[in-house]
């Protein structure tokens, strides 16, 4: 069993192969080797670090993905995501990066694309106006430069 | 970035907005009990309950919204560092193929951050078109070899179009990036230059190394004018920067490639096609589609030109070239299929009748599956016209004819197209759409010895600009379905047999969605 240390000081132990899930881990553990020292997770919450096992523990039997996946694979599954993830990443926003910055920081390819993917579908379809207002985006361009780029793309916008 | 405090604040709101849904939903369901029931309990008939009902599931609404503002001020997008918004785009990008540029457009107009992040998001540019025809500098984009329903570019043998004229925009904008190819260059399949490009731009063309374009599968090269800007040596430094270059468009004067061991399909269109560019083409050993078209042919082939792998031609020449037939003579390809031969028929004199031409590609051995004639002219060239048809081999299973075409076949004796499958009719006539009943009595005439023939193809751009269906009376719509029984009608280019035709061509297998004619609907 390893234990792990979050940023606010909650210690959680899991089982080697779930924490393993984790490309940083399990650097960390083949550099240092087992002991009973916690892992300090310095840039990862309890609340988030909590999510993220659960996925971890879920999918501690899925196969490693191939080092170099084919392009025209990647572009099949871009949409798709398991009913079980769909589920799990049903949460709000700022739950939603959480998981996306702890995935990146802790390298779980397979977590990382479940969050990009989910935040993809949201930008799916919508205009800059909805975009902006659903990630509480602040449009930085000047009036100026807003109705220049408008009137640079309108050939695309009526296709 | 929040203070503490005003983070602690916000979690507070979130908290009491939350509490405020869950009490919500529990009223909402305690009203929806009692409208099913008809209980008067809660003191309230039902158009009372009703109102209520509509009021607190708007201000549940309102309350989940404010909740995902709260969690977006909590922690906004912006925060995800660079690579993870980036990893976002690329992921759009992948399942959105050919949708490229409407992605970037919308993604670049939401904030500088984003436009930053587009620049820098390779799956986003693996297309790009530079357009400088209007003289401002232009990054349109292009959806690589993707084609529109309708489009004729469609069906191989034709003259390709790349880039319709209405892609173009007058217009200047604030933040181009002059050297896209640079950052992009180790990315990009697709590259168009419309026009030509400023000096400096060329002179950056121009200094490119040898495979500094490892990626680049498609050129196309577009100057305004068919006898557009002449031998450019940028043209030749990029065709040594691309050395997996698979496919290459050129309207105007450019050089073609010297030896491009990896092209599998040019299109040529000049004012002038020489004897010099046909001596080029002899040397593209592996090209596979090959498209000529230019409005003068003034000499012969010095050679030969054999190219054993060619398998789609399109030749679109002017009817008065005395050199038509040798150039028929000249071509050895053996492993030719598909055929587009177009001479242009607009006011022929008598003299220029290219009946020779005609002549010359009837005596041609070719084995074709798809044959495109333009047909036309006085008795005599049509004459000569039928005389190609008769010669063909037992093999053609696709036809490509104009509809107008059609009506006066049937004027003559049909020739025998035993193993013919498709027929495909070209609509481009304001004044005589498709009828069914015509179509019926061409099929009665063609199907006793084309009893083979099981798809019928009909692209009509009246029908496509015009939504012809609405024309069709009773009576065509019942011969409509008369015609469904006798053969599977497609209304476009897409999903059917000209699709598989383009093997190996990466992202060209087209939209597969099939659209619905008038007989459609009318015979299921």
């Amino acid at each position: 069993m390893i234990n792990l240390t979050t940023s606010d000081n909650e210690t959680f132990t899991v089982d080697k192969k779930v924490a393993e899930k984790s490309v940083l881990i399990k650097n960390m553990l083949e550099d240092v080797g087992e002991s009973d020292q916690a892992i300090p997770l310095p840039n990862v919450t309890a609340s988030v670090l909590k999510k993220v096992l659960e996925w971890c523990e879920h999918h501690k039997d899925d196969p490693a993905p191939p080092e170099n996946e084919d392009k025209d694979d990647t572009r099949k599954r871009t949409t798709d995501i398991s009913e079980w993830d769909q589920k799990f990443i049903a949460v709000d926003q700022e739950m939603l990066f959480e998981i996306i910055l702890a995935a990146n920081y802790l390298d779980i390819k397979a977590l990382l694309d479940v969050g990009c993917k989910t935040v993809a579908n949201m930008i799916k379809g919508k205009t800059p106006e909805e975009i902006r207002k659903l990630f509480n985006i602040v449009n930085d361009f000047t009036p100026e430069e807003e109705a220049q780029i408008k009137k640079e793309n309108e050939w695309a916008e009526d296709r | 970035m929040l203070t503490p405090q005003q983070v602690l604040k916000i979690k507070h709101e979130q908290r009491r907005l939350r509490y405020l849904c869950v009490a919500r939903t529990a009223v909402i369901r305690t009203l929806h009990r009692c409208l099913r029931s008809s209980s008067t309990s809660v003191g309230l008939t039902n158009q009372e309950a009703q109102q209520q009902l509509q009021a607190q599931a708007r201000l549940r609404t309102l309350h989940l919204r404010k909740l995902s503002l709260l969690s977006a001020r909590l922690f906004p997008i912006s925060e995800l560092p660079l690579e993870v918004l980036q990893h976002i785009f690329a992921l759009l990008a992948q399942g959105q193929p050919g949708r490229e540029e409407r992605l970037r457009v919308v993604l670049m107009r939401v904030s500088r951050g984003w436009r930053e992040a587009v620049l820098g998001t390779p799956e986003l540019w693996q297309s790009v078109v530079l357009d400088y025809s209007s003289g401002n500098h232009q990054e349109l984009g292009i959806t690589h070899g993707r084609r529109r329903t309708g489009d004729a570019s469609a069906f191989p043998p034709f003259e390709p179009r790349p880039h319709p004229p209405e892609q173009s925009v007058p217009a200047s904008r604030p933040f181009t990036n002059p050297h896209l190819l640079k950052p992009f260059r180790f990315t990009v399949l697709s590259l168009t230059i419309h026009s030509t490009p400023p000096a400096a731009f060329l002179a950056s063309l121009s200094s490119l190394s040898p495979g500094s374009l490892p990626t680049l599968k498609v050129l196309i090269l577009l100057a305004d004018e068919r006898a557009g800007p002449g031998q450019e040596r940028w043209v030749e430094a990029l065709y040594t920067a691309a050395p997996g270059l698979r496919q290459l468009s050129i309207r105007g004067l450019y050089p073609l490639p010297l030896n491009l061991g990896t092209l599998r399909s040019l299109s040529l269109s000049r004012g002038q096609l020489t004897a010099d560019d046909l001596s080029t083409i002899a040397e593209l050993h592996s090209l596979h589609r090959l498209s000529l078209s230019a409005q003068d042919f003034p000499s012969p082939p010095l050679h030969p030109i054999r190219l054993h792998d060619l398998q789609c031609l399109t030749i679109l020449l002017p009817p008065s070239s005395p050199h038509l037939p040798a150039l028929l003579e000249a071509l050895h390809t053996p492993s030719l299929k598909h055929l587009h031969y177009i001479l242009p028929l607009p006011s022929r004199p008598t003299w220029g009748r290219p009946i020779s031409a005609w002549q010359a590609l009837a005596e041609q051995p070719w084995e074709l599956q798809t044959l495109h004639l333009g047909m036309g002219g006085d008795s005599e060239e049509w004459a000569a016209q039928l005389g190609v048809l008769q010669a063909l081999g037992g093999g053609l299973r696709t036809l490509v004819l104009k509809w107008m075409t059609i009506q006066r076949l049937m004027l003559a004796p049909l020739p025998a197209l035993p193993a013919l499958q498709e027929l495909v009719i070209l609509d481009f006539g304001a004044h005589s759409i498709v009828s069914s009943l015509v179509l019926l009595r061409f099929l009665n005439l063609l199907q006793p010895t084309s009893s083979k023939l099981k798809s019928l193809r009909v692209l009509s751009s009246v029908r496509e600009k015009y939504k012809e269906r609405k024309r069709y009376g009773s009576g065509e719509l019942r011969g409509w379905r008369e015609v469904g029984k006798r053969a599977e009608v497609w209304w476009s280019w897409d999903g059917g047999p000209f699709g598989g035709l383009e093997e190996g061509e990466e992202g060209e297998e087209g939209d597969r969605a099939l659209s619905e004619g008038p007989g459609a609907a009318v015979w299921r």
